[in-house]
């Protein structure tokens, strides 16, 4: 199974070896997509998750329980679909494609599995339609 | 070409409810089966539709009199500037004008702003006069308190716009988007085989006083587009139709903010997204020909917007079958292709005319003079 998220932590957490921990202790493939650690900062990280589902989600809770934040890449990367046009300028402007116009409604999706979230299409965005919190 | 119906038998059916009306998409599988002659026998009037940027667009507002009344002359709406020299309570709003405080917002923002129903800060100075002494108003008005709101967009529905990439070692920011390096990537903006000027390219239908949906209210095409050009090239063994506008007006009043919508292009302003909708009443079987274009015929130029001249070559030419698709082909590379435009919007504008044609209430109307097609066009000379 695969996963992806946006984990958040708050300054005193910087130092937590998380990745280390979801490697060696949860037997997990772990890839970096994005990382912004800054010093007396939150810092975040993109981060894809294979694994086992079960270890993954023990994985998660580890985090979790260490007073630090997970969200699914759905709830930080949005489009609004009432500012939506579907223009469709995004799709272009995406480095890993994961913004596309569907081919028979001609409708924006973002597949979260190649989103990476570097905010490309938030900038880009004419109507301001796409909010990514990181 | 002998006409197969005129207006007036086109606007009868359409109170009785028997005409038959399509879009701009659904008759292209129509001739594929039934082809051009028979085609022209059964449909009545084909919808056509745009929903894109179009930065020649603004609005007529009049705030009738305050007691003591002024003579404006410096207006600001929500601090963007509006027009202050028409008379005193007159004034235009222009798209792109932009806000004293906040350049990634304007004259778009005010207007969709009005059409939400939502309040706007009127502020306007005067020298003040015997007849008008106030020299300042500060104030609040709504779309419901102005006397008139009038939309009229002097150059919309630019028939057949430019390709633009960029062939440049860095991003540039332009009225067509963002545009990646080394033809990083390609942005177009028309609705295509739904677009109303490239369904009638000739303008044999669309003229001075043809009743049309602006932003989902009645309006009308009020004359040419400042800048109207029509040329034909020819491509591929097809003809290739570009240069041609249309100015629009229509009661804002009666407009919805799902068909207008303001827009901020990164790095380089603001714009409006205005929505189009015009019927094409099928008159004879050359009409046919014209609304049965597809995507896969219409080419374009693609144009390299990293010069930073008026004139920029021209660097190959496509399909709007291979932009729609997401790729075009430049010097045996491949480039991810975007649209500006919405076709999904332009599909929605084509189904709503559709139905207000069906439902009897939306009669065509013909029009009342022909848009010129031999035009010079000038370019400013610095002097």
């Amino acid at each position: 199974m695969k996963k992806k998220l946006i984990i958040t932590f708050p300054p005193s957490k910087v130092e937590n070896p998380l990745v280390h921990a979801l490697i060696k202790d949860f037997d997990l493939w772990v890839n970096i997509h994005r990382a912004i650690i800054e010093p007396q900062k939150h810092g975040k990280i993109v981060v894809e998750l294979r694994g086992d589902e079960d270890k993954i989600e023990k994985g998660i809770a580890y985090i979790v329980g260490e007073g630090i934040n997970v969200n699914e890449l759905e709830r930080d990367v949005v489009i609004d679909k009432d500012k939506c046009v579907d223009c469709g300028v995004c799709t272009s402007i995406c480095p890993t494609s994961a913004l596309n116009l569907d081919k028979e409604t001609y409708k924006i999706a973002i597949d979260y599995d190649e989103c990476v979230v570097c905010g490309f299409c938030q900038e880009t965005c004419p109507v301001n339609a796409i909010t990514v919190n990181f | 070409m002998k006409n197969i119906r005129t207006y007036d038998e086109i606007n009868n059916k359409i109170e009785s409810g028997e005409a038959v009306v399509v879009t701009a998409e659904e008759i292209i599988g129509i001739v594929e089966e039934d082809g051009i002659k028979r085609a022209a026998e059964y449909v009545d009037v084909v919808t056509t539709g745009t929903f894109s940027p179009m930065c020649s667009s603004g609005i007529f507002l009049n705030f009738g009199h305050s007691d003591p009344p002024i003579r404006m002359q410096k207006i600001l709406l929500n601090d963007v500037p509006a027009h202050g020299g028409l008379a005193a309570v007159d004034t235009y709003l222009g798209a792109t004008s932009e806000s004293l405080i906040d350049q990634r917002v304007g004259g778009s923002h005010v207007i969709e702003e009005l059409v939400k129903g939502r309040e706007v800060k009127l502020s306007a100075t005067s020298k003040g006069t015997d007849c008008y002494p106030r020299t300042e108003i500060n104030t609040w008005i709504d779309l419901n308190e102005v006397n008139d709101a009038i939309m009229y967009n002097p150059r919309n529905c630019y028939q057949n716009y430019n390709v633009a990439v960029n062939a440049s070692g860095k991003s540039i920011k332009t009225y067509m988007g963002t545009l990646l390096p080394n033809l990083g990537n390609a942005h177009f903006s028309t609705s295509g085989q739904l677009s109303p000027l490239l369904n009638d390219p000739e303008f044999r239908t669309i003229g001075v006083g043809t009743r049309i949906l602006l932003c989902g209210a009645q309006g009308y095409v009020s004359w040419n587009g400042t800048q109207h050009n029509p040329n034909v090239e020819e491509v591929n063994g097809h003809k290739m139709y570009f240069g041609g506008t249309i100015s629009v007006m229509g009661d804002l009043k009666k407009m919805s903010p799902d068909l207008l919508r303001a827009a901020y292009l990164p790095g380089y302003g603001v714009s409006i997204f205005i929505g189009v909708g015009v019927p094409i009443p099928i008159l004879n079987e050359d009409v046919m020909k014209n609304v049965s274009v597809r995507d896969e015929d219409i080419y374009t130029k693609v144009v390299d917007y990293s010069i930073q001249r008026r004139d920029k070559s021209v660097i190959t030419y496509v399909n709007y079958g291979d932009l729609r698709a997401g790729h075009i082909e430049i010097d045996g590379m491949e480039v991810r292709a975007s649209s500006i435009s919405s076709y999904a919007k332009a599909r929605d504008i084509c189904n709503i005319l559709k139905k207000d044609i069906g439902d009897g209430t939306f009669r065509l109307q013909e029009p009342i003079q022909d848009l010129p097609i031999d035009v010079k066009y000038n370019n400013l000379k610095v002097k």
